[in-house]
């Protein structure tokens, strides 16, 4: 067995299984499962939400916006200014990165791990079967899962077949692109002309969420509930902390800066 | 907030290949697999099932010619004569000729994966479906019945010639009329099988996950007796002259009186056991995950064992006068052996 599935895959498996085998049902199992990785993760989040603060302050520094003119068409030492601001104010530019770094492979061993639990081949059964926990699970009442939630069978891509419509409505699919469109656009910050990324961070407002949709189409209707909740908490977790811009997301709205609570 | 894109992006788009060959596709994956005809082998992989002289090892044929986005983990079953049948995971069902790969009719009316292979008794071919149905389909791939039960049906039935038997995952086991799919029982075995069962003189044994080996009246249902095993009993067994022949993943493997669920003998002579084990002329033969294929006798004496490269997951088959064996993330996809233990060839599909 290796490191990933050591650390990552069999742990995940094992605390969802034993989340549904309480529940019963395993989409509520997702749901709960994905809500406690959240919460795992939410200090990373904090972390990346200060950091990206603080580049955010950074790039409104006098100091800042003179060496963009200053140093106008010198990469290396327009770089090398940078990074001795960096130094000064104490910022570092990828800790606002890291954070999502260490998200990635939560997301990849999650649908992994989904996929394993649901054990819809023979290799995910015989997988499954030897990397439970022993005294963990009863095997006569746990297997097969039963993936039923809704109208969905989490281990198939998701489709609502709606009669008097040929062909299946993917419903997670888009809910998946509205709620990433809208946890985007609410945690965008203020558009700034003067900032050369922000043509790119309008970009990947909209190709970001047509890229989760994508997957949500296409791989399983677990994975689909998973990135719903995470969005749906993600959103709930900056409003929380106070970084929400609602005005954002309704169309002919000025764009607001993001309200500052005392954080 | 700022956020680095240039960053995220790279993340994003590796996130998107990740994810995507986490399964290779939304059909998933499975271990290769093996069914045979008097003169050929049929080993289904991946996106193609390739037709392998017995004699030589050489490949006459591969189906289909051009891959496409079939898959293909299902044994192939031949009846003898001008089709083989097998299933895929895009939910087709295909009667393929066995002389030169063409289609003779595709089934395409089931919702879910085939996993286990087909079984062809007289006129009548019985598909079990992951959507939960068992098909049964003349000889040209009309359908004649469909029976659904509560969970996907990964074995192959069995049939004494009037009656069809078969696992599905709902801890079920059924026995449905081999003419018109009609309900003759079906006994509640109290937890999960994958394999198919096995039929005895009058009996049938179904090997479980919660590591048991259950005995049923084939007339009735009711179970007779259950023997416990070490752990889960992956499998399906396989019955001769009174006795039952089983493996669990412990790597042990069981002779069990089939009259009285007593053990007769019992040894562990490899790694944990996957696959069915299967029976030739002078004993069983056994593979296991670590890649040791054991050929025991009837008593359990060891008769030899060999290794190979890859895990040993799919059941292997006897065909003629051969031991054929499918490899997993191997050397080789598919190697023959002799009784004897001699190795007579083994076989890679050809380089485009």
């Amino acid at each position: 067995m290796n490191i990933w599935d050591t650390f990552i895959i069999t742990p995940f498996v094992n605390v969802l299984l034993l989340i549904y085998s309480y529940i019963g049902n395993f989409g509520i199992a997702i749901i709960l499962f994905t809500i406690l990785i959240r919460l795992i993760t939410h200090p990373l989040m904090v972390k990346q939400i200060k950091s990206s603060q603080a580049m955010q302050n950074l790039t409104q520094d006098k100091r800042y916006k003179d060496m963009q003119e200053k140093y106008k068409g010198q990469k290396e030492k327009l770089a090398q200014a940078q990074m001795e601001l960096y130094k000064e104010m104490g910022v570092s530019p990828f800790a606002s990165c890291l954070p999502t770094l260490i998200q990635l492979p939560l997301i990849i061993g999650l649908y992994q791990s989904l996929m394993r639990a649901m054990s819809s081949t023979p290799s995910e059964m015989l997988y499954l079967l030897q990397h439970l926990y022993e005294g963990w699970f009863n095997i006569s009442t746990l297997l097969p899962l039963n993936t039923t939630f809704l109208w969905m069978n989490l281990s198939q891509p998701e489709r609502l077949y709606i009669p008097g419509i040929e062909f299946g409505i993917p419903v997670m699919a888009i809910l998946v692109v509205i709620t990433s469109y809208v946890q985007t656009k609410l945690t965008a910050p203020p558009p700034d002309p003067t900032n050369q990324n922000a043509m790119m961070t309008n970009m990947m407002n909209i190709y970001m969420p047509l890229l989760m949709g994508y997957l949500a189409w296409s791989l399983s209707a677990g994975l689909a509930l998973y990135f719903l909740v995470s969005n749906l908490i993600g959103i709930l977790q900056y409003a929380m902390l106070g970084k929400v811009n609602w005005k954002n997301v309704l169309p002919g709205q000025k764009k607001a800066a993001p309200v500052k609570k005392g954080r | 907030m700022k956020i680095n894109w240039r960053i995220i992006i790279p993340c994003l788009l590796i996130l998107t290949v990740l994810l995507s060959g986490c399964t290779g596709t939304a059909t998933g994956t499975n271990w290769p697999a093996v069914g045979a005809s008097a003169d050929a082998a049929f080993l289904s992989n991946t996106n193609s099932v390739y037709a392998v002289q017995l004699n030589n090892g050489t490949m006459v044929w591969k189906f289909p010619q051009e891959s496409g986005r079939t898959m293909f983990f299902a044994p192939a079953a031949a009846d003898g004569s001008d089709q083989v049948i097998v299933g895929d995971y895009t939910n087709k069902l295909y009667s393929i000729n066995p002389k030169n790969g063409n289609t003779n009719w595709e089934f395409t009316q089931a919702t879910g994966r085939y996993i286990g292979s087909v079984l062809i008794s007289g006129d009548t071919i019985y598909a079990p479906n992951a959507d939960y149905s068992m098909y049964a389909l003349d000889l040209e791939g009309g359908l004649k019945w469909k029976f659904t039960t509560e969970q996907a049906i990964w074995g192959t039935p069995v049939t004494d010639g009037k009656v069809v038997f078969f696992n599905s995952l709902d801890h079920f086991i059924y026995a449905l009329g081999a003419g018109d799919g009609s309900l003759v029982w079906k006994t509640d075995l109290k937890g999960p099988t994958t394999g198919s069962p096995a039929l005895g003189e009058g009996l049938i044994y179904v090997g479980m996950l919660d590591q048991r080996l259950v005995a049923l009246r084939a007339d009735s249902g009711n179970i007779l007796w259950e023997t416990a095993t070490d752990d889960a009993v992956f499998g399906t067994p396989v019955f001769k002259d009174g006795k039952v022949y089983l493996a669990d993943l412990t790597g042990a493997i069981y002779c069990v009186d089939g009259t009285s669920g007593t053990i007769d003998w019992r040894s562990t002579p490899s790694g944990a056991i996957a696959a069915g084990p299967t029976l030739m002329d002078n004993g069983v033969v056994y593979t296991s995950q670590q890649g040791d294929v054991v050929a025991v006798d009837f008593s359990g004496e060891l008769l030899w064992m060999r290794t190979i490269t890859g895990e040993l997951n799919g059941t292997p088959v006897v065909a003629g006068d051969l031991i054929l064996v499918p490899a997993y993330k191997g050397d080789n996809l598919l190697i023959a052996y002799s009784f004897e233990g001699d190795q007579k060839w083994s076989f890679n599909p050809p380089k485009k």
